[in-house]
């Protein structure tokens, strides 16, 4: 599966560079070497230093720069390493080539618990956690109120943490990481745990932070929430930064690769049905997708309304005068978006060259469908449908993503109808308003609302 | 220099872990705190009564009941601080992995709730230990200032290892098993249990190698003979534990990343 980047600078990125960053990343790039940590010790106490030998690398060559009260979303599928740059970020991992640079102060929400110890109260642990961020008592003394009244533990703020619900000890997390207004603050998904209402307050509180200049970094599965809070978002996948652009643009992106895998699974699940069938008197070669705008072939992502071709290579064994190539786009769930074939568009004259290998394009001038994953059945048989003699039908024989080009034209549906709206019209004289029938019936309207209650 | 100052400003985690640690001990019973000095108490009445009252032990060439007993508190007290160190040190990281995988902040702070509390001990210990010269007339006065500089070296001859095996451990966990036995034999193969005078001439000489014998041989001058010892002894084992110090910063250095991988 290929993945091309479709980088965008928006204008308010571009904006937000000007001003100096406060964490820059530098070619950044991990690499583990699971279950050979003697010899990477082995290898770092005599001089080598760099990547371990057989690296296996989480991602490679991340760079970006972040400046002073963005609030920029990290995106990725499991595994793709969004855990790990942000350990990198935060300096609680170090990285295998390339550099972090950070201008101020961290707070970091990353996992549950922040090396809480459940032997302690709350209040011992909101104590602790404080000085593992470089405070004194005194300091933590001024705000521990406020961290005991935010969390809302009521009397479990003095009891062990081990009686506390995981929902109650990121409630406490929370609390302590943002008793002071940090420079940077990370949130690594723990938020999921909390119930509504205390997301809630605690989006609220990073908001307020936001005001007030703090740079987050939000990592979280949830689009809304994405949306919402960041004004900028970097999808990380297959080992490096895919996008680096609007939260709403590299959802989209996000969505479609998502929805990508999630096809190119279920291809792959019945191993005993290849999804071709038909007798083979006459069969594809191949089936591919071009972007005539790029003239990328088979790269799988087109934006709504994108021109796209389907080229269909395919050789007739004998001299088939009746045969007819079909094309069918199906979504996600199988259901019949668009399909037409050349008995319908009377092109003649397919099957006369038997033995010699042909082209046959289907030129979409405007891919106007909504955004979404796509398979493309392709068919070669006689007359009008297959039902008469197939010789080859080809189920899922390319796959391809539709997404939205921008924010600008978001809209929601399985087709991109061609709109315009206007507003007042010229040319329609609005109607002079009525007089109030005498006899209509102003309780209806009333009885209409009781009805249901 | 900036790691030092990076403590100072984490001072604060220093003394809470160092409060936890010695909590930790006591949580829970109803004696308290007055567990941190019974146990050390029951030790210095064991090595007082026994052996003054029942063993009878003496040391040659001093005609005191208790001498033995000094000279052998004198060694083990300060043994156990040299040891306790080690000890603690030598899992720090593997200990604290909870806390190090999450938070950043400068790790050199973790070493000082350990020296802190094998502090503590020591000095509960040191002031049985103290009482009980009074108590038998052989207290060294002003004198015990001049332990000062013996004392110093132990701890930081011990922290030196310590950083050293701590951060080798999380690779190599043989060494914490190898390093037992090693401090085992060092433990007999320094004058703190027998004086040194029993050994055979040959076996005198080897054991000068140890560079653990000056400073025990300093502390028991003070202790025993109420007399100054002599320092210049101690630049050897000075030396030792500075080339270790080095190899612990090497070490440390090196591997800090790969410590956060493996951990």
């Amino acid at each position: 599966m290929t993945t091309t980047l479709l980088h965008e600078s928006p204008a308010a990125d571009v904006e937000a560079r000007r001003i100096k960053p406060v964490l820059r990343a530098v070619d950044l790039g991990k690499a583990y070497a699971p279950g050979r940590g003697k010899q990477v010790a082995m290898d770092r106490l005599f001089g080598r230093r760099g990547p371990p030998q057989e690296p296996r690398w989480v991602f490679r060559n991340i760079s970006f720069e972040i400046a002073r009260g963005e609030a920029i979303g990290i995106i990725g599928t499991n595994g793709a390493g969004k855990s790990t740059l942000l350990k990198l970020l935060t300096s609680t991992s170090m990285p295998s080539e390339g550099s972090v640079e950070c201008h101020g102060e961290i707070a970091a929400l990353l996992e549950l618990g922040m090396g809480f110890h459940p032997d302690f109260t709350g209040r011992q642990n909101a104590y602790l956690a404080g000085q593992t961020q470089g405070r004194t008592y005194a300091q933590i003394d001024a705000v521990i109120e406020h961290i005991r009244e935010f969390a809302e533990l009521g009397d479990y703020f003095d009891l062990p943490l081990r009686t506390y619900s995981s929902g109650m000890a990121v409630r406490l997390a929370f609390s302590v990481a943002t008793a002071f207004r940090p420079d940077i603050l990370v949130v690594d998904e723990a938020l999921a745990v909390g119930d509504a209402y205390f997301q809630h307050k605690s989006f609220a509180r990073i908001r307020q932070f936001l005001d007030e200049g703090t740079t987050l970094l939000f990592v979280s599965h949830d689009p809304s929430s994405i949306k919402s809070l960041c004004t900028r978002a970097l999808l990380i996948g297959d080992g490096k930064l895919l996008l680096d652009s609007t939260p709403d643009d590299v959802l989209d992106f996000y969505n479609a690769m998502i929805a990508e895998r999630t096809l190119a699974n279920e291809k792959t699940a019945p191993e005993n049905f290849t999804g071709r069938s038909g007798n083979g008197r006459a069969r594809f070669d191949a089936v591919d997708l071009i972007a005539p705008r790029s003239g990328l072939v088979n790269q799988g992502i087109f934006r709504v309304g994108e021109p796209m071709t389907v080229r269909l290579t395919y050789t007739a064994h004998e001299r088939l005068d009746e045969l007819v190539a079909g094309v069918l786009i199906k979504n996600r769930v199988g259901a019949d978006a668009f399909g037409t074939n050349t008995w319908f568009l009377n092109i003649k004259d397919l099957g006369n060259k038997p033995g010699e290998q042909r082209t046959l394009d289907f030129v979409f001038d405007q891919l106007n469908l909504g955004p979404g994953s796509y398979s493309i059945a392709t068919a070669l048989h006689r007359d009008l449908d297959h039902l008469g003699e197939s010789y080859d039908w080809w189920e899922r024989a390319a796959i391809f993503t539709v997404v939205l080009p921008s924010v600008a034209t978001h809209f929601i549906g399985v087709a991109a109808l061609p709109l315009q709206v206007v507003l007042d019209p010229p040319g329609v004289v609005p109607t002079a308003p009525q007089s109030a029938p005498p006899q209509a019936p102003t309780e209806t309207p009333a009885n209409a609302d009781q009805a249901p209650g | 220099m900036n790691s030092l100052i990076a403590i100072w400003r984490f001072r604060g985690l220093a003394r809470a872990i160092t409060e936890r640690e010695l909590r930790t001990r006591y949580t829970g019973s109803s004696l308290g705190p007055l567990w941190l000095v019974l146990q050390p108490l029951a030790m210095v009445l064991v090595y007082t009564l026994v052996f003054s009252q029942l063993m009878r032990a003496r040391l040659p060439g001093i005609d005191s009941s208790f001498a033995y007993s000094v000279y052998l508190l004198t060694g083990v007290i300060s043994w156990n601080l040299f040891l306790e160190i080690i000890q603690k040190s030598k899992n720090l990281f593997v200990e604290h992995g909870n806390l190090i995988k999450k938070v950043s902040f400068p790790r050199l702070v973790l070493y000082v709730p350990v020296v802190a509390v094998s502090g503590f001990n020591f000095v509960i210990m040191s002031i049985l230990f103290l009482i009980f010269t009074v108590a038998v007339g052989m207290f060294p006065g002003k004198l015990i200032l001049a332990a000062g500089p013996a004392l110093a070296l132990l701890v930081v001859f011990a922290l030196a290892v310590g950083v050293l095996l701590s951060s080798l451990q999380v690779f190599f966990r043989d060494i914490g098993q190898v390093i037992d036995i090693v401090l085992q034999l060092l433990f007999w193969a320094t004058p703190i249990i027998y004086p040194a005078s029993i050994l055979p001439e040959a076996v005198q000489r080897a054991i000068q190698w140890n560079p653990l014998v000056p400073v025990f041989r300093n502390l028991q001058t003070i202790f025993l003979e109420h007399r100054l010892p002599e320092f210049s002894t101690l630049l050897y084992p000075l030396a030792v534990a500075a080339v270790i110090a080095l190899l612990a910063v090497y070490a440390y250095r090196r591997l800090y990343g790969a410590i956060l991988d493996e951990l």
